[in-house]
């Protein structure tokens, strides 16, 4: 390229406009077309075909966006909503869904009623769950802790080698965004900001506070995390070897988050490179990521324990794997659905996130397994 | 019974779930995200309004990113929309400015920040486009938008409009094409 009017290859058009060539694929065409208006015409052409459909495509989302959330205002049950998305994929692709008939909101007290209900009993599970997962955990770890660096009961977390400066930077980034989660349902119900001040109780003032609060410093933790992106990133802990998990059998399923990051040359270092530093900027700083010294193998599905294999749930984002403990390493055997790229397994690390995490780092993938259930226990 | 195993991260989650398609996750981000990007609207001289309408902009540009393969999950989701809407917010604001010195020259209103296609979206022959996009039916409207808006390959594309092949799409992406330029005519 250019051939003698590169302009008239429709997909070369379509990627030049659409700016998915290179500065290099870019530069002897932008030549050529200082020399010929006729091309000029072309790009100009297309690029105004893209921009209609683009602009198309981003008002008819926008309208489908204002829907559902005019939907959600308007206090749908579940089952509506059920019924659109039911609607939805019979519609074709970009059209808004049509309302169902029968879709009448519910009488409002009912709704808060219902809803509030909703949350006491989410609330009383997850209170559950926490108690349930610390009584279990305690149960593992005091026998078989990672890396212990106290004598009590609690699990101790290594302290990150890192420079003091940076690690308390860390900390005070991440301790406002684990806190400021706002409730949308609070803030949705509230009144627009800018009306006429209404009197308020204590109770309420101080409620509105606390949401203030809340914001201000959800907006000081994403200040933070921008200022933190412009640094380059934190390197992690030096690898710990001699870890143990726990004895022979461990069955866990491990949720998979697929990352893709474009940095470097594609490699499967550098993909498994790029994926750690997206995990440490996941985990949260509060924490640290202190590798395992672990071997790792894959094995087919059909494998596992037929026990295992029934119990998984059958969702194609969690990998089964059993976790056995040598004299000085952990041994890792992986069950996904489909193997794993023989090349990316040589390149896998394991990390311990938290007492009870670990992640498995592999190029565009991660897989975080945690210990906190009765099916996470050793198979006895 | 199998164990009630937690996502490895929310926006992950969230993000895998933009990726198939799911328009549902919108909604959760925009409520995630609503009284940061209120606060921060307010402050600069916005209404709930204008911070609605950012939100819902930046929510849609995320969508966009992710859908076509550009986005970067190297910070959190919430930091990427708030970057949005401060971005935009201040063209929208300069925007204002401009208009009430009585600067119309549409050099002068022009951003440099913006992509010649963004700039051309607000055009009124793109407005044409959209109209005349509205005019050519199925499934050439839903391919053109794959096509342009979520940048996808041809080969997803024939995979998702049931094309034979990517040697298919292409050839009706080239009918389709001929066919909004006609439709485009006529509008004009």
């Amino acid at each position: 390229m250019p051939q003698e009017h590169w302009t008239e290859n429709e997909e070369l058009l379509a990627q030049f406009v659409l700016g998915r060539l290179s500065e290099s694929q870019r530069e002897p065409l932008d030549r050529h077309l200082t020399s010929c208006e006729e091309c000029r015409q072309r790009v100009a052409d297309e690029q105004l075909l893209a921009a209609g459909v683009q602009r198309a495509g981003r008002d008819d989302l926008k309208a489908r966006l204002r829907q559902r959330l005019g939907m959600k205002e308007g206090q749908e049950e579940a089952a509506e909503l059920g019924k659109v998305a039911a609607a939805e994929r019979a519609a074709p692709y970009g059209q808004p869904a049509p309302l169902p008939q029968d879709a009448a909101p519910a009488p409002l007290r009912v709704q808060h009623h219902q809803r509030r209900a909703w949350m006491y009993a989410a609330a009383t599970a997850a209170c559950v769950v926490i108690i349930a997962g610390v009584g279990i955990l305690n149960r593992w770890w005091t026998s078989d802790q990672i890396i212990t660096e106290s004598a009590t009961d609690e699990i101790a977390v290594a302290t990150p080698p890192a420079p003091s400066a940076e690690k308390s930077t860390r900390e005070t980034y991440a301790a406002p965004a684990e806190q400021a989660k706002v409730s949308p349902q609070k803030t949705r119900s509230s009144s627009p900001a800018g009306g006429p001040a209404m009197p308020s109780t204590d109770g309420t003032r101080s409620k509105k506070d606390a949401e203030q609060k809340e914001v201000m410093e959800e907006e000081r933790s994403i200040s933070a995390d921008e200022d933190r992106l412009k640094e380059k990133a934190v390197p992690l802990p030096e690898a710990i070897t001699g870890a143990a998990v726990a004895d022979a059998g461990d069955w866990v399923e491990g949720e998979t988050a697929y990352i893709r990051v474009d940095k470097g040359a594609n490699t499967a270092k550098n993909e498994a490179n790029n994926v750690l530093r997206a995990a440490a900027d996941q985990v949260g700083y509060g924490q640290t990521m202190t590798r395992i010294n672990a071997t790792i193998s894959q094995r087919p599905i059909a494998d596992a324990p037929v026990l295992r294999q029934q119990q998984r749930r059958q969702q194609s984002q969690t990998v089964l794997a059993n976790l056995q403990q040598t004299d000085s390493t952990l041994r890792l055997t992986l069950y996904p659905d489909s193997q794993l790229n023989e090349r990316d397994l040589r390149q896998a690390q394991v990390y311990r996130v938290t007492p009870d995490t670990i992640l498995v780092v592999l190029p565009g993938q991660m897989i975080r397994y945690r210990m906190q259930s009765q099916a996470a226990m050793p198979v006895r | 019974m199998a164990s009630p195993l937690l996502y490895f991260d929310k926006d992950a989650r969230l993000l895998d779930r933009l990726r198939n398609g799911d328009e549902e996750v919108l909604v959760e981000f925009y409520d995630e995200n609503r009284a940061v990007i209120t606060a921060y609207i307010l402050r600069n001289n916005g209404c709930q309004a204008d911070a609605d309408d950012m939100l819902q902009e930046a929510v849609v540009i995320l969508w966009e990113r992710v859908r076509s393969g550009r986005y970067e999950h190297t910070a959190k989701t919430s930091t990427f929309l708030y970057a949005i809407v401060k971005n935009l917010w201040s063209r929208r604001l300069a925007r204002k400015r401009r208009e009430l010195s009585g600067e119309t020259d549409p050099d002068d209103t022009a951003d440099p920040a913006e992509s010649p296609l963004e700039a051309l979206m607000e055009t009124e022959q793109a407005g044409q486009v959209q109209q005349a996009l509205s005019r050519i039916g199925e499934p050439c409207r839903s391919l053109l938008l794959l096509f342009y808006w979520e940048e996808h390959s041809m080969e997803e594309i024939a995979k998702q409009l049931g094309f034979a092949n990517a040697d298919t799409a292409k050839a009706k992406k080239y009918q389709c094409k001929k066919a909004l330029e006609r439709a485009l005519k006529e509008v004009a």
